[in-house]
C-alpha cells in the first residue's frame, strides 16, 4: 500500500471505527458475556476492516459488511475455543441503567441482578437465536439488515426472533422474580441458573 | 381468528405492522380470549425487560490497541 492510499484509508477507517466501535463491542459483549473477549474480538474485527477497506466496493451497506466480519470472527473464535458458553463477568454494576422506567421501574440493585440474569439467559440460548435477538432487540437493526448479515431470508430471521422471544417468555414467566414477584427467584445473586 | 393462528401474526402485531383488517381481527380475538391476552401481555413485558440491557462504552484500551496497529 503506498503512502497516499494508506493516509486516505486511515482517515476513512477512523470515521468508520468511531461510528461503529460501540455497537460491535456490545455485540461481542452480549454474545460472549465477557468483557476481555469482547475487547479482543472488537480489535480483531477492526483490524480486518482496516486491511479490507480496499476490497469493500460499496455493494452492501458498510455497517452490514462490518457485522459480517464480526460474525465470521465470532465463528472462528468459537471454533478455536471449542466451547460456546462463558460465565458472566462481575464488574458491570457501574454501567447499568434503566431504559424504560415507566413500564417496569426497578431499583439499581435489581437492575444489576437483572443484568446478570439476562446475560445467563443469553448464554444459554443457541447462537442461532441469540444473534438475531441481540441484533434486533438490543442493537436496533432492521430485519432485512440482519438477514443480509446472517445470510438468511427475512422470514427465517423473524422465525428465529419469534422462537427466541418465546424462550425468553418461558423462562421469565416461570423463573424470574422481576417478572412476577410470586416466582421463587433462583438467581442467588449470580444470574439466572438453568434448572 | 383462532388461538392457533395468533402465533402467525404476533411478530407483526408487536411491531405494529399488521394490515388494518388483520389487526382488527387480532385485537378482537385477544379482547375475548383471556389466555391469548395474557400471552401477548407477557411477551410485551419480557421484551421490555430484556431491552433494559443497555449498551456499554467500548473501552479505551481497544482504541489504544487499534491506534498502535495503525501507526
Amino acid at each position: 500500500m503506498n503512502l497516499e492510499t494508506k493516509t486516505h484509508n486511515t482517515g476513512q477507517f477512523e470515521e468508520i471505527y468511531e461510528s461503529c466501535k460501540k455497537r460491535i463491542y456490545n455485540y461481542f459483549y452480549r454474545m460472549t458475556g465477557d468483557r476481555e473477549e469482547a475487547k479482543d474480538l472488537t480489535q480483531e474485527v477492526f483490524l480486518k476492516v482496516y486491511k479490507g477497506l480496499d476490497t469493500f466496493h460499496g455493494r452492501s451497506d458498510i455497517v452490514t459488511w462490518i457485522y459480517k466480519i464480526a460474525i465470521n470472527t465470532y465463528k472462528n473464535f468459537l471454533r478455536n475455543k471449542k466451547k460456546q458458553y462463558e460465565s458472566f463477568g462481575d464488574n458491570y454494576e457501574e454501567e447499568i441503567a434503566i431504559v424504560d422506567k415507566d413500564i417496569l421501574p426497578l431499583k439499581h440493585a435489581e437492575v444489576k441482578e437483572l443484568e446478570g440474569c439476562m446475560q445467563k439467559f443469553l448464554n444459554d440460548l443457541p447462537d442461532t437465536y441469540r444473534m438475531p435477538l441481540i441484533l434486533y432487540e438490543l442493537q436496533g437493526l432492521r430485519i432485512k439488515d440482519i438477514a443480509a448479515i446472517m445470510n438468511l431470508s427475512e422470514r427465517n430471521v423473524k422465525i428465529r426472533l419469534i422462537r427466541a422471544r418465546k424462550k425468553l417468555r418461558e423462562i421469565l414467566c416461570t423463573q424470574c422474580y422481576f417478572f412476577n414477584p410470586s416466582n421463587p427467584c433462583n438467581c442467588n445473586g449470580d444470574g439466572w441458573q438453568a434448572k | 381468528m383462532k388461538c392457533a393462528e395468533l402465533e402467525k401474526f404476533i411478530f407483526e402485531y408487536l411491531e405494529n405492522k399488521l394490515a388494518h383488517s388483520v389487526k382488527e381481527e387480532f385485537e378482537a380475538h385477544i379482547l375475548n380470549c383471556l389466555n391469548c391476552r395474557k400471552y401477548i401481555d407477557e411477551t410485551i413485558k419480557c421484551i421490555t425487560l430484556f431491552r433494559q440491557l443497555r449498551e456499554i462504552p467500548c473501552p479505551e484500551e481497544v482504541d489504544k490497541k487499534i491506534k498502535y496497529h495503525l501507526d
